[in-house]
């Protein structure tokens, strides 16, 4: 996922992710599935996502 | 509240709670997003997830993985500090805390310098809760990562320094370790009520990858695991202490919360199982109202260590 998101900003195509990530509860209660984003914090897989832009994602 | 005429009410060390059932740190968010499953003015208390001075990302994931009848997790104290907390649920928190059901703040720090600074925040920006829950199962930073809370001695330091600053009821939130000399030391020090147990330190490994399955080498167990564990050290903590215990470790159950209070709890606290069956805490409270009844007596503090061997 990580490659194509690569390939696509190379070629100037917007292009999305679905994430997965592990979740004890998947309405915003754990804080576990916590993804990386580029500014340096982190976003919950199950409330901010799971399809993100590929730009945001610290890959 | 509950039915048949039984009292339900339970003094947690000057937290007056309607029924002894209360929601664990990190397993209930700030309540809000619980009330899409029921009223959680129903509960005795809620605890909220620990919040420093400042805001905390937390670790890397992944967090957390499943273990036999448990989880474990490694998500690293992430919080939006005391102030980002306010800022977002101080209004819906004050708005509970009217509805009947009281709220507890946990504190969370890597030193006893960041612990007073987080209580002295809440002291002044959180006027509508109850009772200050400080966590001191945190790696202490400035020491090379040992628990806060891990000896008497370091226990004892880190209550000392807070105690005169909390102007409410103060809970301690022990690690399961050398429990009745802790428990002792945080009594000493004017703690008013003991919450325990915290998570129990475990390692999972992928043995396709040899990685843990965490983002750290270890990570808190918790769940029905370690229910047996939890009871035995809340029973130890009750025989070392004259302070108010509040139990917790694997509640899922009204079963579950009725053992931990014959063992010598006052309250009982859900955390893991909020995560798979998010009404359960409510459902303990109906539970545990009709095991009174059934016990024949009228009021739950009568069952309170009333464990016989």
């Amino acid at each position: 996922m990580a490659g194509v998101a690569r390939l696509c900003r190379e070629a100037g195509v917007a292009c999305r992710v679905s994430m997965e990530r592990m979740m004890c509860c998947g309405f915003g209660a754990c804080g576990t599935c916590n993804v990386a984003m580029t500014d340096g914090t982190y976003k919950s897989c199950c409330k901010d996502g799971p399809v993100f832009d590929a730009e945001e994602v610290a890959w | 509240m509950g039915e048949k005429n039984v009292s339900m009410a339970v003094d947690l060390g000057g937290v007056r709670m309607q029924n002894p059932v209360n929601t664990a740190s990190g397993t209930f968010a700030f309540g809000s997003v619980f009330e899409d499953f029921f009223d959680v003015a129903r509960l005795g208390a809620i605890t909220l997830k620990g919040c420093s001075a400042e805001p905390w990302n937390g670790n890397p994931p992944p967090r957390m993985c499943e273990v036999p009848s448990g989880m474990m997790n490694t998500v690293g104290l992430a919080n939006p500090g005391v102030r980002g907390m306010v800022e977002q649920y101080g209004e819906y928190l004050a708005g509970l805390e009217e509805r009947g059901c009281r709220v507890i703040v946990q504190a969370a720090g890597h030193s006893v310098e960041e612990y007073i600074a987080a209580v002295e925040l809440i002291e002044e920006l959180c006027p509508w809760a109850s009772g200050v829950e400080m966590n001191i199962s945190c790696p202490n930073i400035a020491r090379g990562g040992v628990l806060v809370g891990g000896t008497p001695e370091s226990a004892a330091e880190v209550v000392r320094a807070v105690r005169p600053r909390v102007h409410r009821p103060l809970l301690v939130k022990m690690a399961p370790v050398r429990v009745p000399e802790i428990a002792r030391a945080c009594e000493a020090e004017g703690a008013d009520a003991l919450s325990l147990i915290n998570t129990i330190n475990g390692m999972s490994i992928d043995v396709r990858t040899r990685r843990s399955r965490l983002s750290k080498p270890t990570g808190g167990v918790s769940g029905p695991a370690i229910h047996a564990i939890a009871v035995r050290m809340v029973w130890e903590a009750a025989q070392a202490v004259k302070i108010p215990i509040n139990g917790m470790g694997g509640i899922a159950t009204w079963q579950d919360a009725a053992e931990m209070i014959l063992a010598g709890a006052t309250s009982v606290t859900v955390g893991t199982a909020n995560f798979y069956d998010p009404t359960c805490a409510a459902d303990i409270v109906d539970g545990l109202a009709s095991w009174v009844a059934e016990q024949g007596v009228a009021d739950i503090n009568e069952l309170i260590g009333a464990f016989e061997c």
